[in-house]
């Protein structure tokens, strides 16, 4: 039988914080930068006002239906076939990103701290780490990032304070010098990587308050934004807008430049670990997520046997699926934010739209089968 | 080696309680992980997310810079 698990409110904004913080805090500043330039802090707010606005559809389709999470709604309003055909893209869009986020924590390892260690190496140890917390279960991984999530909060606020004698405003100016417009495209992809907190959709049946869900997802998103925006604001500021839009992890290299006094450097070492730590918890939540998925569609007693093999599945991907780092870049750049926007927007808007006009309701389900 | 460890500690228990579609899944996700990852390394086949990307990069390369 499918375990009862169930968390809390402070648990559900930290599961959501930790993983859209993992994904948006590595390599997405660049890209924002590298699309939007002097006007990526725009792109960030249009991104997290649209977010809002989805976060909405969501918290209500989670009451409509309650105790059921898109994957089970999805076959309710559209029958078996099409509802686990629809269900089965958000869980692919969940293993695509797990893939993609593992594989960068392991180049950002590989490139920066460990270049003689095999890439293959750092991403099995990766891998057996997940796998052992997402077996552990939801439970037990809301109770870490409930412990991380604010160290990881407060480590990116002191970096923030020590960086702000390097501050320069006067590399925000000229804004809209190419035109006003031209941050749309970076608001689209910001939009498809904090969207990723669709995953309220499966955590809201499992929190034990789920009418709480908009005002969690409402303080993570708002949590996780804002983070974002102080590493776009504090590398553009530092670095000006061209050398960020070319880094692969500004905020790495901010890190870098930290120093208190003549005696403390090199803290990249601290941040790296609470980020790493991050990435992994991100990569459980993704993995249980799409092992809960995939038992829901396919209507399995339990969700636990499925992952390892899963663990091992994203691991062949990660390890195969990309030639080399740029291709994961390319990937990351230009392949995710096209998924994304699709299953986060259009998906759970076709969802929407088809339950409000069959007039399809949920009855409150008691376990997760 | 981590796929078969992956079936044996899964798959075990999951005969001697006799849930096959359990078993069956299991099966399926480590033999998807093994055509894969020998597909790949024998240049056979590509695997689903350079397909994925093959279709969708030249969309986001279309919409974003």
């Amino acid at each position: 039988m499918q375990q009862n698990e169930a968390i809390n409110t402070k648990q559900f904004i930290w599961l959501l914080f930790t993983v859209l913080t993992s994904i948006s805090f590595m390599q997405l500043p660049a890209i924002i930068i590298f699309n939007a330039g002097r006007e990526a802090w725009l792109a960030v707010m249009l991104a997290w006002l649209l977010d809002v606005l989805l976060a909405v559809v969501y918290a209500y389709m989670g009451i409509r239906f309650p105790g059921e999470n898109f994957v089970q709604y999805a076959k309710t309003i559209f029958g078996r076939y099409v509802g686990s055909l629809i269900g089965l893209m958000f869980i692919a869009l969940f293993g695509v990103t797990c893939v993609v986020l593992e594989r960068g924590v392991a180049q950002l390892i590989n490139i920066v701290f460990l270049p003689k260690t095999p890439l293959g190496i750092i991403l099995i140890s990766g891998f057996v780490v997940i796998a052992v917390a997402a077996k552990k279960g939801i439970e037990v991984i809301g109770r870490t990032v409930e412990l991380l999530g604010p160290i990881y909060l407060a480590s990116i606020i002191l970096l923030a304070i020590l960086l702000v004698p390097d501050v320069r405003l006067e590399r925000l100016t000229p804004q809209f010098s190419t035109g006003y417009t031209d941050f749309l495209p970076a608001a689209v992809i910001m939009l498809s990587f904090i969207g990723i907190c669709i995953m309220m959709g499966m955590l809201q049946p499992i929190c034990n308050r789920p009418e709480n869900a908009f005002l969690s997802k409402f303080a993570a998103v708002t949590l996780g934004v804002g983070v974002v925006q102080t590493i776009i604001f504090l590398s553009i500021t530092i670095f000006g807008d061209k050398l960020a839009a070319n880094m692969y992890a500004p905020s790495l290299q901010l890190t870098r430049i930290v120093h208190i006094g003549k005696f403390i450097e090199r803290v990249e070492v601290v941040w790296m670990v609470i980020t790493i730590s991050a990435g992994i918890m991100s990569s459980a939540i993704l993995l249980w997520a799409v092992s809960v998925g995939i038992s829901q569609v396919f209507g399995l007693l339990s969700d636990r046997p499925l992952v390892y093999p899963l663990a091992f599945l994203t691991l062949v991907l990660c390890f195969f699926s990309f030639d080399s780092n740029v291709m994961q870049s390319q990937f990351t750049h230009y392949t995710l934010p096209v998924l994304g926007i699709f299953v986060e927007s259009f998906l759970e808007m076709l969802l929407f739209f088809a339950a409000l006009i069959t007039g399809k309701r949920g009855r409150f389900r008691q376990n997760n089968n | 080696m981590f796929g078969l460890a992956a079936l044996g500690i899964e798959g075990y228990p999951l005969v001697k309680k006799r849930q096959w579609a359990e078993f069956a899944a299991v099966c399926i996700l480590v033999g998807s992980g093994f055509v894969i990852g020998l597909g790949k390394q024998f240049g056979l086949f590509p695997t689903p997310m350079e397909i994925l990307n093959d279709l969708v990069h030249p969309v986001g390369k279309a919409l974003f810079r």
